[in-house]
């Protein structure tokens, strides 16, 4: 399940929050929120919806911060535990 | 430059009155935090807590007005009490955390107990502790906000967050609990002590650069009072001293709050810098998210992630517009805060002055929503690369002169609101 996630959400961020990255330079630690990332305040919509509909679980706002949205291996682990709850 | 160098404008108290501390206390702040800094490394894991709040209370003690650090420690305890113990209901801890904010902390503060209101201004030395009354009462609504998501804090912790860092000097950064507890590096003491150090001599020289330009004579243009003299000054040279100002506002702000971060890092606590480098920003929403970094993040935390997922699941259609509403009311929360930030310095019976500062803060918080979602719905990678560079500069540009051109559009209306447009001149970027 996590590498399904991990390729999906891969696909997701290369082609639609930044299709200008290539896919060598997004690895697990690739920064993705704040200044420095592609989670912008509008992308992190569309990101929320992706997790919403791949893991079948509510995001709640509390729960975007930097420890959860920071990257793809972040995320992935997220939401994991989140849908295992 | 030969003005900058001239001596006798470089007199102490000229200084101490440009950085609005005085100079002992300064060195006193920096004697203390490099000397607790080193025990605090040479004590066993256990002692390190203990020996941070007695520390932090001794020099509360000494460098704070007495009832201002009688105050702030009655009211860590009470709140730690109140909200991180099982002394409530869990359902009730929010609520009573709340009251007490704005039962107790907020009139305290607004009521003259606290501070000694001098006309529409304060004595000095009341300016620091001016700043850490402001930076509690954020410090407590983080605490508070992420108390409701299963946050804890033991007592040591709470006297830590609400006392210690930055041992009360300067216009502290104000990251959250987590993040500070969670900031604790596995470095060696002298790496800590390294990084502390170059942090906080980065921001003296900010410091030094601000206090430069106010000791320059330019800096009487760039002052609110210049208002009063547009018609012998003309517009150009107005909107050039105000965007001069913005420039002196940055390194204020670089220079204090880093040096809290510089604080935090001697101790070992690795916290992020308050500033990454807003003159390389993308655009208008890129530079708020790298100005007063911590404190943009708890806005965005409080306000917007709520707002604009509340909104957009609602109006699952209209995604964009969820963004814009929240935008306006991030910026609201925002403007609420600043008003709490300048209201401290108003006696509440100073009506006239409260009028203008909710209006000037009004107009700059609307300006800033409008600015802000526009950058947002407009600007995208694609976009930028499109565009190119010469967009990105418009884009700082716009972000420094903002104020200075609301201040013109304001004066050249011929509204009668010179006040306003004075706050506006002088108002730092929250």
């Amino acid at each position: 399940m996590a590498n399904d996630l991990r390729a999906a959400l891969r696909e997701f961020i290369l082609t639609r929050l930044d299709p200008g990255l290539s896919a060598d330079d997004l690895t697990d630690d690739t920064p993705l929120f704040g200044h420095h990332g592609v989670i912008e305040s509008l992308a992190v919509l569309e990101v929320v919806e992706f997790l919403e509909t791949h893991g079948g679980f509510r995001v709640k706002p509390h729960e975007i911060v930097e420890d959860h949205f920071g990257s793809v291996g972040r995320l992935v682990a997220y939401a994991q535990a989140r849908s295992s709850t | 430059m030969d003005l900058l160098l001239d001596p006798t404008r470089w007199t102490l108290p000229r200084v101490e009155g440009a950085l609005g501390v005085p100079a002992a206390l300064f060195a006193a702040w920096l004697v203390a935090s490099f000397a607790v800094a080193a025990v605090h490394h040479a004590l066993p894991a256990r002692w390190r807590q203990p020996w941070l709040v007695g520390a932090s209370l001794l020099f509360l003690g000494w460098a704070m007005k007495p009832e201002v650090a009688v105050f702030a420690l009655g009211f860590t305890v009470l709140f730690h009490q109140l909200v991180f113990t099982p002394l409530l209901p869990e359902r009730a801890r929010a609520w009573v955390g709340g009251l007490l904010l704005g039962g107790v902390f907020l009139p305290a503060a607004f009521s003259g107990l606290l501070l000694d209101h001098d006309g529409d201004s304060l004595v000095r030395a009341d300016k620091v502790a001016v700043f850490f009354l402001v930076i509690l009462f954020k410090k407590a609504c983080y605490a508070l906000y992420e108390s409701r998501h299963g946050v804890t804090l033991s007592p040591m912790q709470a006297a830590i967050y609400f006392l210690s860092l930055p041992f009360l000097l300067g216009k502290a950064m104000v990251v959250s609990p987590t993040n500070l507890f969670a900031s604790q590096g596995e470095g060696t003491a002298a790496e800590a002590l390294a990084s502390g150090a170059k942090t906080l001599a980065l921001a003296a020289l900010h410091l030094l650069g601000f206090a430069a330009l106010v000791l320059a004579p330019v800096h009487l243009v760039a002052t609110g009072r210049l208002v009063a003299d547009l018609s012998q000054v003309g517009w150009l040279a107005v909107y050039a001293a105000l965007a001069f100002n913005y420039v002196a506002i940055y390194l204020f702000r670089y220079g204090w709050e880093q040096m809290a971060v510089g604080g935090a890092r001697l101790l070992g606590y690795a916290v992020a810098d308050n500033y990454e480098n807003p003159l390389a920003a993308r655009d208008y929403a890129d530079f708020w998210r790298r100005w007063n970094v911590h404190f943009r993040e708890m806005i965005v935390r409080i306000f917007y992630y709520p707002a604009v997922l509340a909104l957009s699941r609602r109006w699952p259609r209209h995604k964009k517009l969820a963004v814009v509403v929240a935008c306006f009311i991030t910026f609201g929360g925002h403007g609420a805060f600043m008003v709490f930030n300048r209201g401290i310095l108003l006696p509440l019976d100073a009506v006239a002055g409260w009028w203008e500062l909710t209006v000037a803060l009004g107009i700059y918080e609307l300006c800033q929503a409008v600015l802000t979602a526009s950058a947002l719905l407009l600007m995208n990678k694609k976009r930028r690369a499109a565009w190119g560079r010469p967009w990105l500069v418009a884009g700082v540009l716009l972000t420094f002169h903002l104020r200075a051109a609301m201040v013109l559009l304001i004066l050249r209306g011929g509204l009668d609101l010179a006040g306003v447009a004075a706050l506006l001149g002088k108002l730092g970027a929250g």
